[in-house]
């Protein structure tokens, strides 16, 4: 242990082991490429999907998947109660969680870096109120925060994004915070700081790239569970608006005719199910090689 | 003076990324009743591996593979995990390096001290009530041999509510607490201040004549050996390199390193004179080859020294692993 | 952890109820065990009215909807639990507790697990916020007459007063659990005081 201390690579080399200890774990390079699969629908779904989404047909209500009776495999999966193809559905419905994800986990993780780095770094009265903020922000239950901006705020893409990303930012923040806590104490920030260089030096070329990848880990973490809060406020109603096709409203539709179509709710919640558990797996594949402090 | 314990031939192997580490290689050393044998050597010298080997302790991917460990006529080795539980506290009892992470912080001090009780005495009554009180007896008895003040009131408190040397004795108390033969005390000093150091190393001194118990002191300080030990055992690199009477050892050590190990002390009389470091580090200890361990950083080493050197008479009760050890004493 | 809860419930449905026949749909009670209104906890009311199947129907319809809002919380604390055991098994005290030759069940419940418990303290608490948010889910799923879709169908009728004060009320009841919560880890963490 004090060998390896002593003779500490180059943090390119470091960089280069762990994503070779990603590389070897193999079911989070299955995971990967499942969720790589994804994008590539979500990107490329005009191309893909075999029917229009939206396309209604009410001699088509409720078909059955391709393989059953009365099925039709030019609609595999089956059909809504408005005769709509679910997989071509389920194909566009991956474009908004995806970006909804995204968007979100983007976002607040950009607001929450700079906040936690300012409230580490200068600690005083800033580090107050930013963590006065995330107090407070925790104070609320995650979905029903989000529900009641939601209320508020109407129906719509962008304030999907809003209202998630209003509460998502306090996760990196604090992550960002403390870590910067712990870092700013050290030698080479110290003598950066003997050196003449300025706060934002400081914090961005120094702390920053020190810090990123406990960030990154966490970060893709939470994608999962922002996709998930996404097609909770969906299924409720209050996420993408009709007919946009969202997996949370698809499953919210079928949950009606579970009694004679259990293929409408069944499909997209295993395609939630899928993506999210491939994010998790491989984010904790991440986790494992990049930041081994908190692995098992 | 009868053997308490003795140990023969000890391995004990980690199996690590690296490869295969043999923390502690052919070790044997014996310990007698009531006697206080200091063990000095640097980190990573297998000093502190021997003796969790012996008290059964060594965890994943460490193992014991090979040797003996007899502890009052009984091989610790061959023993089932029950009896050595039973063995652990009772007859052998261990001190940690530092007391605030060895004394469990949500426990009070009175549980963790009642509790060697509970599993080891049986001397205790049987009526519940009964039975709590003696334990409370034991209890305050004990915290008042280690010096600590108003030991009934101090039994109630968390490790947190006490000082660093207050702890250290509440460690030494609840090891002591069934008046074990052994005691293993694994650098009881390292994490206190210097003036409390030298009142714990008083207090086990002063216990170990009172309740006769054999004391085995881990230390990487010479100077404690010299005041509190009766033999002393010096490792390195998972050897033993030399054992003998301390004061002899110290007067005119027969290995190398040992000299080394005085030579880098600083002492008032050698004053204007400079301390001599020993140069070089500890070698690696995967795949280590069989011959003397210490040869790249000795100041006597030749190239007849490259081969497997064993143990050998270095005088009435003196053994040293050196080829060259009869023109070591400087 | 990765299955949405409301997909869950609706899965739970479809084995239990639609496909195996066993348990309820939706609702808190079939229509012909109704009893008087007393408490309005129909578990309760039931037993106040003396009619064991009506309690036992009270009972079987509360099982679907208890295992979706649950069980995906047992599963974080377990992990969280898990890990914390494996960081505590590793610290000096439980090495020192077996020098002192406990029986393992000691060194393993009353050492280690004591310790090991006080992150999951904190993670459910954190959690019970999920489980409020889970309610509005759960409700929605199985027809349940409840704040959570009281709030969902206030949404849409735009009575946004009801919402805001069906926020504020699941806030101060996050806050309460919370401050339980913290009580519940002074007891297991002694260096914490209030």
């Amino acid at each position: 242990m004090s060998d390896a201390a002593l003779s500490l690579p180059p943090a390119d080399s470091l960089f280069r082991r762990n994503l070779r200890d990603f590389r070897r774990n193999r079911l989070a390079m299955a995971s990967l490429v499942v969720v790589l699969v994804f994008v590539v629908m979500a990107v490329a779904a005009p191309l893909i999907a075999p029917q229009d989404p939206n396309e209604t047909d009410l001699f088509r209500r409720l078909q059955p998947p391709g393989w059953m009776a009365g099925g039709d495999w030019a609609f595999p999966f089956g059909c809504d109660a408005l005769g709509r193809d679910i997989l071509s559905r389920i194909i566009y419905g991956a474009r908004i969680s995806i970006f909804i994800g995204l968007a979100v986990i983007v976002l607040a993780t950009g607001v929450g870096i700079a906040a936690g780095l300012a409230a580490g770094y200068f600690r005083g009265w800033v580090d107050v109120v930013i963590s006065r903020i995330v107090d407070i922000l925790l104070g609320f239950p995650y979905l029903i925060f989000a529900i009641g901006l939601m209320a508020m705020m109407g129906p719509g893409l962008l304030n999907i994004v809003l209202a998630l990303a209003y509460k998502e930012w306090v996760i990196p923040c604090r992550v960002v915070r403390g870590e910067t806590l712990a870092v700013r104490e050290l030698e080479y920030v110290e003598a950066a700081r003997a050196l003449g260089a300025g706060p934002r030096h400081i914090m961005g070329r120094e702390i920053l790239p020190n810090i990123l990848s406990p960030v990154i880990v966490v970060s893709t973490i939470r994608m999962a569970h922002v996709i998930i809060l996404e097609a909770s406020l969906s299924f409720l109603g209050l996420g993408v608006q009709p007919p946009t096709a969202s997996w949370g409203s698809m499953v919210s539709d079928g949950r009606a005719f579970i009694l004679e179509a259990w293929w409408v709710s069944t499909f997209p919640g295993l395609a939630i199910l899928l993506l999210v558990l491939a994010i998790n797996v491989a984010s904790q594949g991440l986790r494992d090689a990049f930041d081994p402090r908190f692995s098992e | 003076m009868t053997v308490l314990l003795e140990v023969s031939s000890l391995r004990t192997e980690f199996a690590t990324r690296a490869g295969l580490v043999r923390a502690v290689d052919g070790v044997s050393l014996r310990v007698s009743r009531g006697e206080c044998l200091g063990v000095v050597g640097e980190s990573g010298s297998g000093k502190s591996v021997t003796f969790a080997s012996v008290m059964g302790l060594v965890r994943p991917p460490g193992k014991v593979t090979g040797g003996t460990i007899f502890f009052d006529g009984r091989d610790l080795r061959d023993i089932a995990p029950e009896e050595m539980r039973a063995i652990r506290g009772r007859d052998i009892a261990m001190t940690m390096q530092d007391a605030l992470t060895a004394l469990n912080p949500a426990l009070t001090v009175g549980e963790q001290l009642g509790e060697v009780l509970v599993a080891h005495d049986e001397t205790l009554p049987a009526g519940r009530a009964a039975r709590r009180a003696a334990i409370r007896d034991k209890s305050v008895e004990m915290l008042g041999l280690v010096g600590i003040p108003a030991p009934e009131t101090r039994l109630r408190q968390y490790p947190h509510e006490f000082s660093g040397g207050m702890r250290q004795r509440i460690m030494i108390a609840i090891a002591l607490a069934c008046r074990p033969q052994l005691l293993i005390a694994d650098e009881p000093t390292t994490a206190l201040d210097v003036t409390i150091q030298a009142q714990v190393l008083e207090l086990i001194t002063d216990i170990r004549a009172r309740l006769g118990m054999a004391v085995v002191l881990i230390t990487h300080d010479l100077g404690v050996v010299a005041e509190h030990c009766d033999r002393v055992m010096v490792m390195y690199a998972g050897q033993v390199v030399e054992e003998g009477p301390t004061d002899q050892v110290i007067g005119a050590p027969r290995h190398p390193y040992t000299r080394g190990l005085l030579a880098s002390i600083p002492r008032p009389s050698l004053r204007g004179q400079p301390i001599r470091p020993i140069m070089g580090q500890v070698p690696d200890l995967v795949g280590l080859p069989a011959q003397c361990r210490f040869h790249s950083r000795c100041p006597l080493a030749l190239p007849s020294c490259l081969v497997e050197v064993p143990m050998m008479a270095a005088g009435p009760g003196r053994r040293a692993r050196c080829l060259r050890l009869e023109e070591v004493a400087a | 952890m990765s299955l949405p809860g409301f997909w869950f419930g609706i899965l739970l449905i479809m084995l239990f109820a639609v496909h195996l026949q066993i348990l309820p749909v939706s609702g808190r009670i079939g229509y012909d065990n109704e009893v008087a209104a007393i408490t309005g906890f129909l578990l309760i009311d039931t037993l106040l009215a003396g009619d064991i199947a009506a309690f036992g129907d009270t009972l079987r319809h509360l099982i679907l909807p208890a295992i979706t809002l649950g069980l995906p919380m047992t599963a974080i604390l377990m992990r969280v639990t898990r890990t914390s055991m494996l960081e505590v098994l590793r610290q000096d005290y439980v090495t020192f507790a077996e020098a002192k030759g406990l029986p393992r069940r000691r060194v393993l419940f009353r050492h280690a697990l004591k310790n090991a418990l006080i992150p999951t303290v904190s993670v459910a608490a954190i959690e019970t916020g999920s489980l409020l948010g889970g309610n509005m889910i759960v409700e929605t799923v199985f027809g349940w007459p409840g704040l959570g879709r009281l709030v969902v169908e206030s949404i849409f009728l735009r009575n946004y007063p009801l919402v805001q004060a069906a926020v504020l009320l699941y806030a101060v009841t996050y806050v309460l659990l919370n401050f339980v919560a913290d009580i519940l880890y002074t007891v297991l963490n002694p260096r914490v005081k209030l």
